[in-house]
């Protein structure tokens, strides 16, 4: 039933934005589909009011560039270079929800993608799980 | 031993026990009181909402650990002007086995200003309570962190303040024969933290207790005024999967020890300690915020003990300063830089140290049942905030003198990479603003504080709720104000005290009942 909650599109918006802020390609196998499990999880065990801020920020952030940069476009519509213009003037402005909401998928995503048997290889983590994390294991094939 | 979860009652339509004391709660407080009365010989029965985790099933990532082993799988947190995330741990052993594991004893001075201001009286002696603390030693193995096991996080913030001239030691811990291996907060993978879950849960359990895991205390049941038992049921913590209801008949105490956020919930639901309207009210914590300074060596915090070395030498201004070994996933999140920015960041994580400013804040929040779930109100005062930005020029200059040749202050309104401390000049002139850096809260007090008189505590100065004669809270509830230093020794400390005094009231109820039925 909380599956419900987010659209197909709302969890591909999430994964954009999760990606935009840690790109993880270089050392994470398909990185999106580590993030559309990560998600699915989120959305079956976290609080309510964790969920709703997940997607009142995705949609934000999703249709801010008109405001911030001036571009009709949205986030997904946004060349690399824009997007990364466009999270560090978000990081740095002056109101406080606004400073926030890309840190949210900052931190989503690094818990996503930096707890993995081989993030954890990479960044020098002992003991650490040779195995993936059962919420990864318990996913679907791939993200939606 | 017997611990029974959802697992091994699902398919039972509701299940029943009774015992001389139910505990609800298995942490810092629940599993000390449940070890005092089942090593007198008394019939204990303990709730705890989260999941019975043995070592070996710890992992080392921290989502993995947080959805299991945290409350809200890690998202608790408490609004105000600025989101505080609050951690607590929710499983058997409670915060324990997921938190550093640095032992305190409760400061004089905080107990001296609890008898003159708070109304604390003759109870809770201090004497009595190092006595406590002297055998909670024992039992949990507590010593400083040895030096071959402090890492470089530690050995740099000895430096630093060797450098400046000012006081530090190693952090005293309840870990015995620590790998190092800097997974704390995720559950120590080798078993050596003498977390609850590793000490007085399996005492209590093999001395006849009966542990009742993944169970959520509903209500406790009164009857003519006087706690009877308690109403819980099987819940998946992780899932929401509801199982059986749970009703345990106590046949001479409720002990709450759910925490200062879990335990004024419990009551408010419970309908008792409203007179006073002070229950879920008066919440005071220990925010705190850290600094990452990158050094030219290897730092490698992931080799070493989690928090090794700390100082109190500004204790009476308010905060106490501490090496934080953060696992790489909650290093990201503190991390200057998005996108591309991070993932240069993240390259050199091998060269940074992490160190961390807690202040005895003044500021006072509540807790109360929400709509979306528990909702928690807390905001730091100016004051508090004044604190915290001496806190992080301190750290800052101890970084640079431990040889730091860059600080990442992670504050609002200053650059992200600092190289001289005349950068942080202008901190000094930003408003004393909660949204200015990044907090979180560990340690929770207040929210059903003790005294002698119903209109101004919910419990009396022997733990006992005021209106509900029978129902006791163990936890840092009780506690008039914050500490300034880490609580679950001193949450400990005053459980034993309270648990010894159960055991003498039942010996005397009992003696009672005999000399009745003679």
């Amino acid at each position: 039933m909380r599956q419900l909650l987010f659209t197909r599109g709302e969890r591909r918006r999430v994964i954009t934005l999760c990606s935009a802020t840690l790109p993880a390609g270089a050392w994470v196998e398909r990185p999106e589909r580590v993030l559309g499990a990560f998600l699915q999880d989120l959305i079956a065990t976290a609080p309510l009011s964790t969920l709703l801020g997940v997607k009142v920020f995705g949609w934000l952030l999703w249709l801010c560039p008109l405001v911030v940069l001036g571009r009709p476009r949205s986030f997904g519509g946004l060349a690399a270079s824009e997007r990364q213009l466009l999270l560090d003037a978000l990081a740095a402005h002056r109101i406080y929800v606004v400073r926030e909401m890309p840190l949210l998928f900052k931190a989503l995503a690094s818990f996503a993608l930096l707890g993995l048997p081989e993030s954890q290889a990479r960044f020098g983590v002992e003991p650490r799980d040779i195995t993936a994390p059962a919420w990864l294991d318990a996913a679907p094939g791939d993200a939606p | 031993m017997t611990v029974r979860s959802l697992a091994d009652v699902r398919d039972e339509a509701a299940v029943e026990d009774s015992a001389d004391v139910v505990v609800v709660g298995s942490g810092a407080s629940g599993a000390v009181v449940a070890y005092l009365l089942c090593e007198a010989g008394l019939d204990v029965v303990v709730l705890e909402e989260g999941p019975y985790v043995r070592s070996e099933e710890l992992r080392s990532d921290m989502y993995g650990s947080m959805r299991r082993m945290w409350r809200d799988g890690g998202f608790q947190v408490a609004l105000g002007r600025a989101v505080t995330p609050i951690l607590q741990g929710r499983c058997v052993g409670g915060t324990t086995v997921v938190n550093g594991a640095i032992i305190h004893r409760l400061p004089e001075p905080i107990h001296a200003a609890w008898q003159r201001e708070h109304d604390l009286g003759s109870a809770l002696p201090y004497a009595e309570l190092m006595r406590a603390s002297d055998r909670l030693d024992e039992l949990l193995g507590v010593s400083p962190t040895p030096e071959p096991v402090q890492g470089n996080n530690a050995r740099l913030l000895h430096r630093g303040l060797d450098e400046l001239g000012l006081r530090g030691n190693a952090i005293r811990r309840s870990v015995i024969d620590c790998r190092g291996s800097a997974h704390c907060n995720q559950g120590c993978p080798t078993g050596q933290k003498q977390s609850m879950l590793a000490t007085l849960i399996p005492h209590a359990l093999e001395r006849g207790a009966r542990l009742y895991a993944t169970c959520r205390a509903e209500r406790v049941v009164g009857q003519s005024g006087r706690a009877v038992g308690v109403r819980a049921r099987f819940v998946d913590p992780v899932t929401r999967e509801r199982g059986p209801t749970l009703r345990v008949h106590a046949r001479h105490a409720v002990v709450l020890a759910a925490s200062a956020i879990q335990t004024p919930l419990l009551l408010s639901k419970s309908g008792f300690g409203r007179r006073s309207g002070l229950v879920g009210r008066r919440l005071q914590a220990h925010p705190g915020t850290a600094l990452v300074g990158v050094f030219d060596q290897p730092v490698r915090m992931t080799v070493g003990a989690t928090q090794g070395y700390e100082s109190t030498h500004h204790w009476a201004e308010r905060m106490k300063l501490e090496t934080v070994s953060m696992p790489v996933e909650l290093l990201a999140a503190r991390l200057p830089g998005l996108g591309h920015a991070l993932t240069r960041q993240l390259e050199r994580h091998d060269h940074m140290a992490v160190w961390g400013v807690q202040v005895r804040a003044q500021a006072q929040g509540g807790v109360r049942a929400g709509l979306f779930g528990t909702d928690i109100r807390y905001q730091l005062a100016a004051e508090d905030v004044a604190v915290l930005k001496r806190g992080i020029f301190l750290l800052a200059e101890l970084l640079f003198a431990a040889g730091a040749r860059e600080v990442l202050p992670g504050v609002h309104g200053l650059p992200p990479s600092i190289t001289h401390l005349d950068q942080l000049a202008p901190l000094a002139d930003l408003p004393d603003d909660p949204r200015l850096v990044h907090c979180i809260a560990a340690h929770l007090f207040g929210t059903a504080r003790l005294g002698s008189a119903e209109s101004t505590s919910v419990v009396s100065r022997q733990l006992e709720v005021h209106d509900c004669s029978g129902l006791f809270v163990a936890d840092s509830s009780v506690f008039p104000t914050n500490l300034g230093v880490n609580p679950q020794h001193s949450i400990s400390a005053v459980a034993w005290l309270l648990g010894e005094q159960l055991v003498e009231r039942v010996a005397r109820g009992r003696a009672r009942l005999a000399r009745r039925a003679s």
